[in-house]
């Protein structure tokens, strides 16, 4: 049974608990503390092949982002979640996407776009289709999601599974960089 | 503008007569950077201040003093000429002549300085053209026939001035003078005056060139051609150049040898001398003198480029190909040339020779001829025998003769033939020689452009290496004026260790400095981190208070401040590492060196940086002494005067859109913008918004001297402080002694800026220092901080950036206010108070009183050590830490609204606040399990905030615990006793009354009865001897309560009275669900005067009347509040402590009708039992403590009714 280490990015205050305690055990956390780290295991079926998914819940508070540079290096996959609310914590995606490529030195590390709170619709700041751009330029799947209303956080994890099978599947003896594996 | 700078350069160099006017008049016209210097220096006789267009305005007054200097004017210009037409004295006629025109340009240049709007080309170029003429003139040469004649130009030329200046003044008068007027010169006007003056002013090596400028090629080649010896000379003139260049090339060249030389002996010198001085702290000039050697090293560098571009592209190496190639081209020519001549020569001299063959051949055709004749004649008279002898004679001789006809005719022809060849030959030489002469002038032609374009490099390169040392050595002479003697000697005292306070590393190396004079920053750092803020406040500030602020002193200290930031600027812009906007980096290991901020740049930029040096303040500066208080007033003054010519020439860039009054009405401007009074910026300074250069579309303030791009008004930040703008200042990243420093009570304002605004309006926005600020709007708000300090408008930010920034801002502290040394213990207590959390956790469950207790005695004991550990933090650190956690409780306060319980704050700022020496290893694993201890540190901090800072007087509360007290306030109270001016009392007069009140027993122990009963968490039995001790000391103390809390805060917290615990479970309807148990009474509740009993008492009494039965308070209360802008916070929440703690009373002694001794012991025991559901009640009693102060002030006289309540 294959492992796969997820590690959940993004700004302060997105739901990045949320989802990920939504997903592992089905609740919605309405508490507001903000996380330091924390780590949550839990088995799926993805495609008919059961996987373990190790999570890590990270900090979005920019206090902690000196650990990010951690998360990076132990994970496999990454989910970008931002809030669909707040404008600003969409913008702060971009730096954590280019911290990842910087840290992996590695173009094509499996990443999700997420943009939470999608049952917030009438508070929405950041439209669809910006977050559908962005996603397009870099190439990875994109989904609005809601840990509060259960919407698409299963699909989600089970998405980043998919795309870390994807990755693994053409490199595995040496996934250094692109361009090795060219030469 | 620009045009009229070239043409003014013109004629001041044509005027000053310098040997080399023609390069640089050739070269200004279209060159602005030299025009500044040359006219900088050398129009200072007839200076043109450009810039002075900006008052249009005519009076009559003012339409009369001109009137007086025209007049004044045409007087000495009949004066003058006058002493042209006086018959006597020629003798003295030159001087005379010089004297009066001297007389006339010092009118001159008075008229134009007082009326600016006269100052135009025109007059300057006819009166250029008067001293040219006059100075031509060689009086010795003047007498009475040819005097007319030699002064005829010279009347024509002051009619012509006079004429102009009649126009020019007419046109003013007609207001037609604006800045076309004297810019619309015609071209040729101007080119005529020039040509005129470099004509006249010639002598010079270059007038050759000049008047073969003025001929045309032909005429130069025909003249040439006329002289026999053209070739000659025009190829001698070609070599006469190709010397000169070789002279002076090898002049340049020598020049730059010993110009490279010596600038890098200077650098080194300056290297040398930075080295050395640079480590030298406290040290007066020090960062002028460290200015002083960059300027040196740059400019030594400046001169080794300059060097090595003359030697290269740009002087030596085209001047010598063009020499050589003029060389060889002249040899060739004149070898061609000679050749020429030779075969000339030839062919005359085979003329020569054909016509001496003629000659001969004539002279033998004739002998031949006469010889014949004699024959004939000889035949004739002898006749005889011999006449066939004779005949034969004849014959022969006839042949002879004919003969020599023969070879005279084929001489002449030969002779005709080589004249022809020879005419021909002349020909084709003149037509050659014009050729060779094309050639040559070409030649020449050709070699004067090259030296031309390489001399204007050479002195354009020259000039560059130069300009900046005027201005870097003046703003160096600003910055030294502006320094008080022994400031730094102060300075260094100041920094010295505090007596008495153990300093580890920082002591000895302070001594050692002192003994070899080398300071070590980094440990004078240190001990400024843990003592200088101590010194600081003791010694410098002690009573500084805002009113203070238009003493002497404020101001010199303030200024000693500017002094010091601006070298700290200048140290970290010279030192290695380069300056780094700290801010702008989300991480705090790798985030140091952004990519943001380039390096200390160019001189200029970092001329910029430091305050003093920006050429538009030193300027203004200029004349005043370095005591004036008042700059707003001198900069006034500074106005008025007419710049100087020198200011004049950096002015010009800037001074044409200085004319417009009220500049900036049209501009979008932010609110912050606003405030300044501003007008079009006069010199190149540094955008206080954007940082970038401001030279055109610049506004600045007349009072504060803020320099901003027009557009960046629309968000500028900065207020105006209606006096001088402080120099940048680092803010970001220093130390945090350095900042505490420059206020008294060591609480930097960006703190308190940051706080306030957000209590003011965001205490309640969700996630309030969870969620990110935008970045770019964090940098620039950063920005603005530095920039303008606490003249920051912050009203119309966000919420989530102001956060942000403080944040930030005690994040990128290099030590962490709780310092270093402290971490260690602090995490230590933290892991102790968790485990006992956990515990306390754990037997929730199954509560037994016993080990609850005890728990929280544990709790207790960790809060009294973080008390103990907070004592050793250095003051300042200390007031901020409890400035700082004060506002984090009124913020947490409110986490119903924002989310933000103390837990979550403490994860935020944990690892802002309190965090280990970070090695190079960046964020180890370590300090990741640290990280929910550094929380738990500051969720202690925030939870027990008023017990850890000892905090008795809290002068802001939040509302929730209030709004909840007043739901719990049931119809007992009165509309008007909640009415908030009644509470409305500052402290001192708080204590003021407390003190004059006349202590009275029983209500003493009922204030500290009623205090204490809030106090749920109290885990002490009641101990009656415990009780009585606490009782009977505060009674005696009760004249100062703030000492008596102060002293055993412990012991009040043994004060276990708790008989209001019904009371209190009755109104609370809605218990919250704190996470954060509250479990030990605050000290606080321990300093309430009786006086709040009386106040009490009073309010009871008055609570008979009917009418304030009669409502029912709650909901009105409720919505009171709401409405209430939350700036009143201090001034409403008392109303609803005093309704609570009122009813509660009312309650209390009702229930137990005895006294409050009795009743505290009774209610001893049943506090244990509430202590789960005490959360808002601990809050509950910080509030009722303020509320009561604040009421107690009322109350004296009720006491008697008081106790009869009580009783």
């Amino acid at each position: 049974m294959r492992e796969y280490k997820v590690v959940v990015l993004g700004s302060g205050g997105v739901g990045k608990s949320a989802l990920t305690v939504q997903f592992v055990t089905g609740t919605f956390i309405e508490k507001y503390d903000p996380t330091i780290e924390d780590f949550y295991r839990k088995e799926i079926e993805v495609d008919a092949s059961p996987s373990v998914l190790e999570i890590l819940d990270t900090a979005g508070t920019e206090q902690f982002a000196s650990m990010r540079d951690l998360y990076i290096k132990n994970g496999q996959g990454f989910i970008l979640v931002y809030s669909l609310v707040n404008q600003q914590s969409f913008q702060d995606i971009r730096p954590m996407r280019d911290q990842i490529i910087r840290v992996k030195r590695y173009e094509k590390v499996p990443v999700i776009l997420v943009g939470n709170k999608v049952d917030l619709e009438s508070e929405r700041e950041v439209s669809l289709s910006e977050g559908r751009a962005l996603a397009e330029e870099w190439g990875c799947p994109f989904m609005e999601t809601s840990a509060k209303s259960k919407t698409m956080v299963d699909e989600l994890f089970a998405e980043i599974v998919r795309q870390m099978n994807y990755a693994a599947q053409p490199d595995k003896d040496d996934p250094c960089c692109s361009a090795c594996n060219i030469q | 503008m620009l045009r009229q700078n070239g043409g003014s350069n013109k004629r001041a160099l044509g005027l000053a007569r310098l040997s080399t006017s023609n390069f640089f008049a050739i070269s200004t016209a279209g060159n602005w950077g030299m025009g500044r210097s040359t006219k900088s220096s050398s129009l200072s006789s007839i200076s043109s201040n450009s810039d002075c267009y900006d008052n249009p305005v005519v009076d009559p007054e003012y339409i009369m003093q001109l009137v007086n200097d025209v007049r004044k004017f045409a007087d000495v210009l009949l004066y003058l000429k006058e002493a042209f037409l006086s018959e006597e004295n020629h003798d003295g006629l030159h001087q005379v002549v010089h004297e009066r025109l001297g007389e006339l340009l010092r009118v001159l240049k008075a008229v134009i300085n007082k009326h600016q709007t006269l100052n135009s080309v025109d007059i300057l170029s006819a009166a250029g053209t008067v001293i040219a003429k006059v100075k031509a003139v060689n009086f010795k040469e003047v007498n009475e026939e040819n005097k007319r004649e030699l002064f005829s130009e010279i009347f024509s030329s002051i009619e012509t001035l006079a004429f102009t200046f009649g126009n020019i003044v007419s046109d003013f008068l007609m207001g037609d003078v604006d800045n076309g007027s004297s810019l619309g010169l015609p071209v040729s006007r101007r080119s005529r005056s020039f040509e005129n003056l470099s004509v006249e002013s010639g002598g010079s090596l270059h007038e050759r060139d000049d008047i073969q400028g003025h001929l045309r090629a032909e005429e130069v080649d025909s003249i040439l051609l006329r002289n026999d010896d053209g070739v000659e000379l025009a190829l001698s003139y070609a070599k006469a150049w190709s010397k000169y260049t070789k002279d002076v090339v090898a002049w340049v060249e020598k020049k730059l040898n010993l110009e490279v030389e010596c600038a890098k002996n200077l650098a080194k010198m300056a290297e040398t001398a930075k080295a050395v001085v640079g480590h030298q702290d406290y040290m007066p000039f020090q960062s002028i003198f460290i200015n002083a050697f960059q300027n040196d090293i740059e400019n030594s560098q400046l001169w080794q480029q300059t060097a090595a571009a003359l030697q290269s592209n740009k002087f030596v190496q085209p001047l010598l190909g063009r020499k050589n190639e003029l060389d060889r081209q002249r040899k060739d020519i004149k070898e061609l040339w000679q050749r020429e001549q030779k075969k000339m020569q030839e062919l005359e001299a085979a003329v020569r020779k054909a016509k001496l063959l003629y000659m001969q051949r004539q002279d033998e055709y004739e002998k031949a001829k006469s010889c014949t004749a004699r024959a004939e004649e000889e035949h004739l008279s002898s006749s005889g025998s011999f006449v066939k002898d004779f005949s034969k004679q004849l014959e022969k001789k006839r042949r002879l003769e004919e003969e020599a006809l023969q070879k005279a005719k084929e001489a002449n022809e030969h002779y005709e033939a080589s004249m022809a060849e020879v005419d021909k030959k002349r020909n084709y030489l003149e037509s050659f020689k014009s050729d060779v002469l094309t050639q040559l002038r070409e030649l020449i032609y050709q070699c004067d452009l090259t030296l031309k374009a390489a001399t204007v490099n050479l002195f354009q390169l020259q000039h560059t290496q130069v300009v900046s040392l005027p201005v870097n050595c003046q703003s160096l002479c600003e910055s030294a004026k502006l320094y008080d003697p022994g400031q730094q000697y102060s300075e260094f005292v100041k920094s010295l260790p505090k007596d008495g306070v153990p300093v580890e590393s920082g002591c000895f190396e302070t001594q050692s400095s002192q003994v070899d004079g080398v300071f070590n920053k980094q440990s004078t750092n240190s001990v400024h981190t843990s003592h200088g803020n101590l010194s600081q406040c003791s010694g410098d500030f002690p009573a500084q208070t805002l009113d203070d602020v238009g003493s002497p002193v404020y101001h010199r200290s303030q200024k000693v401040r500017e002094k010091r930031s601006s070298s700290n600027t200048d140290i970290q812009a010279v030192r290695g590492p380069p300056p780094f906007r700290s801010w702008s980096v989300g991480n705090q290991s790798g985030g140091m060196c952004s990519d943001s901020e380039s390096a200390g740049g160019s001189s200029e930029s970092r001329s910029m940086d430091s305050p003093s040096a920006s050429p538009g303040d030193f300027k203004r500066r200029l004349p005043r002494t370095p005591s004036t208080g008042t700059m707003s007033s001198a900069d006034d003054l500074d106005e008025r005067e007419p710049p100087s010519p020198s200011d004049c020439g950096l002015n010009d860039p800037t001074s044409e859109t200085a004319n417009s009054p009220g500049p900036f009405r049209n501009a979008n401007m932010s609110k912050a913008a606003h405030t300044h009074k501003l007008r079009k910026l006069r010199a190149l300074s540094k955008c206080r918004e954007c940082d970038g250069l401001v030279a055109f579309q610049g506004a600045e303030c007349e009072e504060c001297s803020l320099a901003c791009h027009k557009k960046c008004l629309e968000t500028l930040a900065i207020q105006c402080g209606h006096k001088k703008l402080h120099g940048r200042l680092h803010l970001f990243g220093v130390e945090f002694a350095q900042a505490a420093k420059n206020v008294p009570d060591g609480i930097p304002f960006i703190i308190k800026k940051c706080t306030s605004e957000i209590e003011s309006r965001a205490l309640n926005v969700k996630g309030i220092y969870r969620v990110n600020g935008a970045k770019s709007r964090v940098e620039k708000l950063c920005q603005a901080f530095e920039n303008g300090k606490d003249l920051v408008e912050l009203s119309e930010l966000y919420a989530h950036d102001i956060s942000n920034v403080l944040k930030l801002y005690l994040r990128q502290l290099p030590e962490p206010l709780i310092l270093f040394r402290l971490y260690n213990e602090f995490i230590g207590l933290a892991k102790e108070s968790q485990n006992a959390n956990e515990e306390l956790d754990a037997k929730q469950a199954s509560p037994k009183a016993k080990t609850r207790q005890s728990l929280c005695i544990e709790l207790n004991r960790i809060i009294i050590k973080i008390k103990d550990l907070l004592k050793q933090l250095p003051v300042p650190n200390y007031n901020t830490l409890q400035y700082l956690i004060g506002h984090l409780h009124r913020v947490a306060e409110q986490c119903e609204e924002n989310k933000m319980s103390a837990s979550n704050l403490g994860i935020i700022f944990g690892p802002t606040l309190i965090r280990p020496r970070q090695t190079d290893a960046t964020v180890s694993l370590s300090s990741l399990v640290d990280y929910p201890y550094q929380a738990r540190v500051v969720e202690l901090l925030i939870t027990y905030y008023e017990k850890i800072f000892d905090v008795s007087l809290k002068p802001l509360l939040s509302t929730s615990h209030s709004e909840e007290t007043a739901v719990m306030v049931k119809a007992a109270l009165s509309a008007d006793e909640m009415e908030p001016q009644q509470q409305r009392k500052s402290f001192v007069a708080v204590k003021e009354d407390v003190q004059l009140v006349p202590s009275e027993k029983a209500s003493e122990t009922a204030a500290l009865f009623l205090e204490s009963k809030y106090s749920q968490n109290t885990k002490e039995e009641a101990d009656t001897s415990v009780t009585g001790n606490a009782v009977s000391p505060a009674a005696e103390k009760d004249n100062d309560p703030f000492i008596s809390l102060g002293e055993d805060p412990l012991k009040m917290n043994f004060l276990p009275v708790k008989p209001n615990r019904q009371i209190a479970k009755v109104p609370l309807r809605a218990p919250r669900t704190k996470p954060a148990s509250r479990p030990v009474s605050l000290p606080v509740d321990r300093i309430l005067p009786p006086c709040v009993l009386n106040e009490r008492n009073s309010r009871n009494a008055g609570a008979v009347s009917s009418e304030k039965l009669g409502r029912s308070p709650t909901i009105e209360e409720v919505s009171e509040v709401k409405a209430l802008p939350a700036v009143d916070t201090c001034c409403r929440l008392p109303c609803y402590d005093t309704q609570m703690l009122r009813k509660a009373w009312d309650k209390q002694y009702k229930q137990y009708d005895i006294t409050a001794r009795t009743a505290m012991i009774m209610t001893n025991v049943p506090q244990e039992i509430r202590t789960l559901e005490s959360g808002p009640a601990g809050a509950l009693s910080s509030s009722c403590s303020l509320g009561m102060h604040l009421l107690s002030v009322t109350i004296q006289k009720q006491q008697s009714i008081h106790i009869w309540f009580l009783v």
